[in-house]
Formats: structure tokens, sequence, C-alpha cells
């Protein structure tokens, strides 16, 4: 597992299929970390429950969550992201269908660093998902892997 | 008949005759208390007249009284000295032989006769007072005596027939005599034993049958008053003067006293001159004053009736609005009831909206998140199988799929209308004052940008404020914007109007274009969500715009009203 992997937390399977084949015709190479409901990005996150041992020093370099999400929302995940220190910093781009107002400020409010919604349109798609590629992967520089404990 | 009348009248004519005899006795008196000064003095001079009267007369009877008093001494004083004489002395002569005759000087051995001898006596006491003169009557008189010839004159003959009758008494008068005042006082000269026998036998007797007792003459004496008068006059003068002086004195009190009377009574006069006055002026000033009180009184009379009046108008004007009150309290109580069972409704009606509220909420939110999603993979999936499996397509299935995805984006796009026209639904309004053509122009400018090769003739008002929700109105012009924009495409000569005027007698705003127009029959469907009236390869659109529109202007309370004809262009009006 490189150091800039990406997690996706992502429920629906169609969506997951599309994302990453967005992600593999853009070129972005990058291991992807797929969970499927909210809990299980928690675990990994946190290295709890069936990823319990994981080497905690390896974090994605970005993470697109969608926020409709089985068991704990997207938005709750955010919130205990953001709460815990050893991922308080770490990039997260909220993917989802809707635009609600709703959603997207709370989604700022909890600490997102972006919020895009999925176009119908897949070409569209494909052309979010490069550009986040490119910005969070490449452009952007993620605050530093070793957060000291406070 | 007349008789009866009469005597019937008689008692009221005494009466009448009374009555006015009491009237006059009245009005007498009146006059007399007028002049009670002179009533007074009158008063005054009749006393004293009565005084003097008395005083005279009180004096007249003392004269006569000393008068008689001296007559009866010196008739007492003949008489007895007669009677001594012929008793005493004659007796004694007679037995001696010396008779008693006339004229006794001119015979010798003589004595004079009792009755001359005493008659002389009483002349020789009053010698020496002139008037005062006794004289012998009888009817047989003794002529050898040289006794008068015996003519009597009344009061003699008068005195003569009274004292034969009363020999025992005396006999007098007070009558002139020789134009003196005087008394003439007789008493009788009775025979006695001694003086019958001489008087009978004497030859010379005239009468010779004399009886004891027989009244033989009268003595008869007069005294002239005038001489006792002055013996007394010096003190009747002193008490005439005294009474003059005292009449002085009591005159100078009286007038002393009326002096000080009239002058109490001119003061006394004039003090009630002066009171009368004085009540006359306050007088006038109560009668002014009664004459004001009566006016004060008329008027607060007035305006007691008046204010009466008005009370009693009020209190039923009071009456009948207390009635009104009443039906109004009543009715008002019907309306509160009213009002709060429809509260109530509200209550609940508003409940059952927020419910529903969120109920919307909630399906918007599900809509919004997982209808796009199947969408997203029947897009992406075709698209896919175009990519993966150009080399097994053929133009047709490529087409299809190519359908497939287009149907899945107007989907898509139906979906983001449904939810967009759905969230200004429940969204709240915050108006604020801004530039509507400002934003019209900004909205001009972004529409020109997506077709940078349309040459479309913008004309827009400048200056036109409005107080609204920046944002919902930025949504209704993007809408009636955008529709002017796309309706007039086909036109050659495309034109697009913002503006404000006057349209069905109101202030409104108006967005026109020269493009497509509408059929006015189908006006009323503009609004409706979905609704369209032309072919979607004509003018693409879904159909929620208009609606949108109408909603916002709804939320801010304005209208909105179509106008066009089909190839003639449109114009919205609306107001806010």
């Amino acid at each position: 597992m490189t150091h800039k992997h990406i997690l996706l937390v992502e429920d629906h399977p169609d969506d997951e299929e599309l994302t990453m084949r967005a992600l593999k015709k853009n070129n972005i190479m990058n291991e992807v970390v797929v969970a499927r409901d909210g809990v299980e990005a928690l675990e990994y996150l946190f290295g709890t429950g069936a990823h319990a041992g994981r080497d905690m020093n390896i974090m994605p370099q970005i993470i697109l969550l969608d926020l409709k999400l089985p068991k704990v929302d997207g938005l709750e995940v955010l919130r205990r992201l953001r709460a815990d220190d050893r991922t308080k910093f770490l990039p997260v781009v909220v993917l989802t269908s809707s635009k609600e107002e709703q959603d997207i400020v709370k989604s700022y409010q909890l600490g997102a660093n972006s919020y895009v919604r999925k176009p119908v349109d897949f070409q569209e798609f494909s052309q979010a998902v490069q550009n986040l590629g490119l910005y969070w992967l490449i452009l952007n520089e993620s605050a530093p892997e070793r957060v000291p404990v406070s | 008949m007349s008789d009866l009348t009469l005597s019937k009248n008689a008692p009221l004519q005494v009466l009448g005759f009374w009555k006015k005899c009491v009237e006059k006795a009245v009005g007498g008196l009146a006059v007399l208390h007028k002049h009670i000064i002179l009533v007074l003095s009158l008063l005054f001079g009749l006393c004293l007249l009565v005084i003097y009267l008395h005083i005279s007369e009180l004096k007249n009877q003392m004269v006569a009284t000393i008068a008689l008093r001296g007559a009866d001494v010196h008739s007492r004083v003949s008489s007895e000295m007669r009677e001594w004489n012929a008793i005493e002395v004659v007796q004694r002569l007679h037995a001696l032989g010396i008779n008693d005759t006339e004229p006794y000087r001119e015979k010798k051995g003589a004595l004079p006769l009792p009755v001359l001898l005493s008659r002389n006596l009483v002349g020789q006491l009053f010698s020496g007072r002139p008037g005062e003169r006794v004289r012998l009557l009888s009817e047989y008189p003794f002529t050898q005596a040289g006794g008068p010839g015996q003519s009597m004159d009344s009061f003699q003959r008068r005195a003569w027939e009274y004292l034969t009758q009363n020999p025992e008494l005396s006999f007098y008068r007070v009558e002139p005599v020789d134009r003196r005042q005087s008394l003439r006082f007789a008493v009788a000269a009775r025979m006695q034993q001694e003086c019958r026998d001489c008087h009978n036998e004497n030859a010379n007797s005239p009468n010779r049958n004399w009886e004891v007792g027989q009244v033989g003459g009268i003595v008869e004496i007069i005294y002239p008053l005038d001489s006792l008068e002055n013996i007394t006059g010096m003190d009747w003068t002193d008490s005439y003067g005294m009474m003059g002086v005292l009449v002085l004195l009591w005159m100078g009190g009286f007038g002393l006293v009326v002096l000080k009377l009239r002058g109490v009574s001119e003061e006394l006069e004039h003090q009630v001159r002066h009171r009368t006055t004085d009540l006359k002026e306050s007088n006038r000033q109560l009668e002014l004053e009664i004459y004001e009180r009566k006016l004060a009184e008329d008027t607060i009379r007035k305006a007691r009736d008046n204010l009466e009046k008005r009370v009693q108008e009020r209190t039923g004007k009071l009456a009948a609005s207390n009635a009104e009150l009443i039906r109004e309290v009543a009715e008002r109580k019907r309306a509160e009831d009213d009002i709060r069972s429809l509260n109530a409704q509200l209550v609940q009606r508003s409940a059952q909206l927020e419910a529903s509220n969120k109920e919307l909420e909630a399906f918007s939110y599900s809509v919004s998140h997982d209808l796009r999603a199947p969408l997203r993979g029947i897009d992406g999936f075709s698209q896919a199988v175009l990519e993966d499996y150009d080399e097994k397509l053929d133009e047709s299935g490529r087409s299809y799929l190519n359908r497939v995805r287009a149907a899945s984006q107007r989907m898509s796009q139906l979906i983001d209308a449904m939810l967009n026209l759905a969230r200004l639904t429940r969204a709240e309004i915050h108006s604020q004052t801004f530039d509507m053509s400002a934003m019209v122009k900004s909205i001009l400018e972004d529409l020109k940008k997506m077709e940078p090769d349309r040459e479309v003739e913008c004309v827009v008002a400048d200056n036109l404020l409005a107080t609204a929700d920046p944002q919902l109105i930025r949504a209704v012009l993007e809408n009636l914007l955008g529709n002017a924009w796309k309706f007039t495409r086909q036109q050659p000569n495309p034109r697009i109007e913002f503006g404000h005027g006057q349209y069905k007698g109101q202030a409104a705003y108006f967005v026109k274009d020269n493009g497509a127009g509408f059929d006015m029959n189908y006006a009323h469907k503009l609004f409706g969500a979905f609704q369209r009236l032309h072919a979607y390869t004509e003018f693409p659109g879904v159909g929620v715009g208009l609606a949108t529109v109408h909603r916002i202007i709804q939320r801010h309370g304005g209208q909105i009203w179509p106008e066009g004809a089909v190839d003639e262009g449109a114009t919205f009006h609306f107001t806010l």
C-alpha cells in the first residue's frame, strides 16, 4: 500500500465501478481502498474492527466520501474524522449525488475540503474525477503524516 | 212696602253714618297729629283761659262770700241792737215814763225808735265807706219816723215776698247799684212782743194789727264789691303775675323743647332722607341684583333644561349603544370562538403542513440522492459499452445507446428542476432593496457569453430598484430572460426589453421579446409545472421555469400576467 492511496467511501457498486473506471480512464493509478459503509470507513481510518492492526502510519492521500451511507452516514464519518488528531488534517472531498444546500453547508461546517456533485453524464463525471486526481494527488501538498498527539 | 224697606235699611244707614263719623274723626286726628304744636298751643291757651276764668270766679265768690259775711254780721248787729233796745232799754224807760218816739231830738225825754236806732247805728258803721248803705223797708212805713216814700224796686219786692215766706232766712243778689257791682243783702225784721204792743198802741202806727213774729219790714244792706276787691286786689295781681311768669317760663321751655325737637326732627329728617337715599340706592342695587339674578336663574334654568335634555338624549344614546355593545360583545365572543376554533384548525393545519413540509424535504433529499444514482449508472454504463464494445456495435446500436444516455441526462435535468421548484416552495424570503436593472444586465451578459455568436438587441431601463429576495428574483429573471433568449432564436432581429410601466392599472415590471410568442388560449397553462407549449425539438426545456417564476412571484405577494400571440413575441408583466 503506497502512501498516496485513495480511500473511496461508496456503498453503491455501480458508482464504485464508474468511479474506478473514471480513475483508470484518467490514468490515475494510485491504489484505491473502498469502504462500503461509514463503519467500515471509520474502522479503516482508526485501525479497528476488520482493519485492526493496520499500519496506522499509512493514511490515504485523499478521501472521496459519499454522504448517503448505510449504518453511519458520510457527515458523521467526517465529524469523527475531524475530531481525531490522527485524521483531522486528511483531505476529504465530498462526492455525492445531491447538491442539497443543507448537505453542502454541513459538509463545510464539519471541515470538508471540497464538495463535488457527481454528474449524471459520465463524461462530465470522468472529467470531474480527473480534475480531483490532478489537484488532490499531484498539486495539493498534504499535512505532515505524523501529527504529534497533543 | 217703602216703609218696610226703610225700616230694613235703617240700621245700615246708621252704621254708615257712624262709619263716616269715625272716618272723619280719624281724618281729624290725622290733621291734629300733623299740626301737633299748634294744637298743643291752643290746648295750653284754653287751659290758661279756663284757669283764668276759674280764678276769676273764685275771686268773685270769695268777694261775694266776704261781702255776704259782712252783710250778715251787720244785719245781726242791727237785729240784736234793735231787739235788745226794744226789750232792755225801751221797756225800762217806758216804766220810767220815757217813750220812744220820733223825732226824738225835737221832743224832750224822748228816745229813738229801736228800728231807726239800729239802722242809724249800722249807717254810722258805714260812714266813710262810700257806697255801703243800709235801708229799712216795709209795707207799712213809719211816716213820722221820717222813712222814705217806700217805693220798692224789683229786688226789694222779691226780697219782701221771699222773706215774708221765710223770715228765718236771708235773701241776696249781686247786681249793679249806681253802676257799681254790689251785693244786695236782705233779712227780715220780725215783730217782738214788746214791739207789737207799742206798734199796735201807737196812734201814728200805720198798722195796729201786728202779731208777734210777723215780718214788720226788711233790712237791706248794700256792699259795693269793688271796694272789697280793692282790699284783696294786690294778691290777685301777684297771682296773675306769677301765672304770667309761669306762662312765659312754660312757653320758653316749650319753645326750647320745640326748637330742640325741631332740631332733632330735622336731624332725623336729614338722616331719614339720607337713609332713604341710601335705601333707594340699595333698593335700586337690589332690583338690579334681582334682575341679574333672575337673568342668571333663567340662564341656569335654561342650561339645566338643556343639560337635562342632553342627559336624556345621552342616556338614550348610551342605552342604545349599550345594547349595541352587548350585541357586539356577543358577536365578538362568537367571532372569538370562531377565531379560536379557526386558530385550533390553523394550528392543526400548520402542524400538518409542517409535517408534510418535512415529508417533502425528506422526499426531496431522497430524490436528490437516490433518483440520480441509477441515472448515473445508466449513463455511465451506456458510455462504457460505447467505449469498450465499440467494434461490436453497429451504427444503430451506438445510436440507441446514445439515446439512452440523452434520456437519462434529461431525466436528471427534470429531477433537478423539480427539486429546485420544491426548494423554492419552502425557501425563506430575505428581502432587501437592490438594482434590478443591473441584475437584468448581468444575466443578459451571461446569456451572451453562453452564445457569443448570437446578435440580440437588449433594451434595459436603468435604475429600476426593487425590494425583494435578490436570489429568488434572480431565478425569476434568469427564467424569463432565458425564455426570451431561447424563443427569439428563430427571429432574424431578436429583441429583448426589460422595463417598468402601467399594466392593468398597476405599476409593473415587464420582460418583452419579439420571439415565437404563444397562443393566448393556452396562457393559463403557462405557469403549470412540466407544461410546455412548444415541441422539445423546437425549443428544448423541462417546463418548470415559468412554474418556478410564478411560485416566486406568488411568494412575494405579487402577480404575473402573460401577454402574447403566436409569432408576435411574448411579454411578461409582473409586480412584487
